[in-house]
């Protein structure tokens, strides 16, 4: 967790140095006080193996489908599932297709913190691991 | 000024409103530059549309309701995403404004109140498309109590089915939404009683809750809606932190929580954009200030000179 200070703090993405088969999720956020153009977001820092592409394929082909999004859609490992459209219901049922597409089990802890494809794939192989 | 001025429930159709790419932009022209990126985020443009109108809905209400300039109007959201208005609180009217918006289908809607926390939620009970009506409630059975469950189960076709479960399921939305949590919360141990959706009240792990207060009104065409109202202390912590006061005694807490529901009105983008184009009496250089172009600075003064 970054610590905020009362000065101006931000941080790039580090991904195109990064080699082909390691994916920094350190996202880019900013922060600013005083000023009015305040994002708070959740900050999250992961660094881990990139899940198979394979998997990210398949979890971008369940939201598409869920979500009712056209085949030439653009879905990306980055894709917030709330800015594809998906509402409360729409979450719960694309772990659940997740569920029975990687045959996982997510807790509802770990379902609340899946926010992009990214994170759901890194999961589902996290899961995986330990079966 | 009366706590019942703090009681409001606004509401935009947005099936009625189809705006060209250039008055979306017009519109949109009328937020703090901060909040564009969250509008244009979304893919696909009804989230826009829900997410523009949700946030006109918010500045108009907050202003017209607490009289604050637009320019100081100050909307955050809390790490789970709920908006909050920071402000100097000594300057506000009532002892807790705190209001909460929502959208889903054809509606955007937002609702305050001047004591208690408020949650709103819209559903749209719309069928599902790659699967059942069994199929589809199937996957939520976890969030409902064993009550509720049979209720939905019992129904008598598929379609009551899914209304039961989408009254429910609104139910439960706006009361983890007044909280400020997200849809994490042990949903299953929140039974919602209910005559004929009318004298609705909540038990969490099997006891009442008295001092929370629901009712669930249909909208148009297979919507419905829900306002929830309870206690601050009930606040998660990230949102219990922006409201000006949890405390309340007794008797000042059941007149918050007895204050008339007020009924839903209707309004317009055209409404709220007068409502906050009318906020801008000191006369200012717009298109300098909301990085709009020439061409939406001048179409502002025109849709100005029209409303007066």
């Amino acid at each position: 967790m970054a610590s905020a200070t009362a000065s101006s703090v931000s941080f790039t993405s580090l991904s195109s140095s990064l080699r082909q088969n390691q994916v920094s999720h350190l996202k880019k956020v900013s922060v600013s006080f005083g000023g009015k153009s305040f994002k708070p977001v959740p900050l999250r820092f992961r660094v881990a193996c990139a899940a198979k592409p394979e998997t990210v394929e398949k979890v971008c082909e369940i939201v598409r489908k869920q979500l009712a999004l056209p085949a030439d859609s653009a879905i990306t490992g980055e894709s917030k599932f709330a800015s594809l459209g998906a509402d409360s219901l729409d979450t719960v049922e694309i772990v659940m297709g997740l569920e029975e597409e990687f045959e996982i089990s997510v807790e509802e802890e770990s379902a609340q913190s899946i926010t992009t494809v990214q994170e759901a794939a890194d999961m589902i192989e996290k899961l995986n691991e330990k079966k | 000024m009366e706590l019942e001025n703090g009681v409001q429930r606004w509401i935009v159709d947005i099936s009625k409103w189809n705006p060209s790419p250039h008055y979306f932009s017009f519109a949109m022209s009328f937020l703090p530059h901060h909040d564009h990126s969250s509008i244009t985020r979304f893919v696909k443009m009804e989230d826009r549309k829900r997410a523009l109108v949700s946030r006109l809905l918010q500045y108009a209400l907050v202003h017209q309701v607490l009289g604050i300039p637009f320019d100081e109007i100050i909307i955050r959201r809390t790490p789970e995403g709920k908006p909050y208005l920071v402000c100097d609180n000594t300057k506000l009217a009532f002892p807790n404004f705190n209001f909460n918006a929502s959208h889903q289908g054809d509606y955007v809607a937002i609702a305050s109140e001047p004591i208690c926390l408020v949650g709103l939620d819209i559903v749209s009970h719309s069928l599902p498309k790659n699967e059942t009506a069994n199929e589809f409630i199937q996957n939520f059975s976890s969030y409902f109590s064993s009550s509720e469950w049979y209720h939905i189960m019992s129904a008598g076709s598929s379609d009551e089915m899914l209304h039961i479960f989408y009254r429910y399921w609104c139910l439960k939305e706006a009361f983890v939404k007044a909280m400020g949590t997200g849809i994490g919360y042990k949903l299953d141990d929140v039974e919602f009683h209910q005559t004929n959706w009318n004298n609705i009240f909540v038990k969490v792990d099997g006891k009442e809750l008295k001092d929370w207060k629901f009712w669930l009104l249909e909208l148009g065409r297979n919507h419905s809606v829900c306002i929830a109202r309870g206690h601050p202390r009930t606040a998660v912590t990230s949102y219990r932190t922006t409201l000006k006061c949890i405390d309340f005694d007794d008797k000042e807490y059941y007149n918050g929580l007895h204050l008339p529901n007020a009924c839903f009105t209707f309004q317009t983008v055209e409404d709220l954009i007068a409502v906050i184009y009318g906020a801008n009496e000191v006369p200012f250089d717009i298109s300098t200030k909301c990085n709009v172009s020439e061409d939406e600075g001048s179409e502002r003064a025109r849709f100005a000179q029209q409303r007066r």
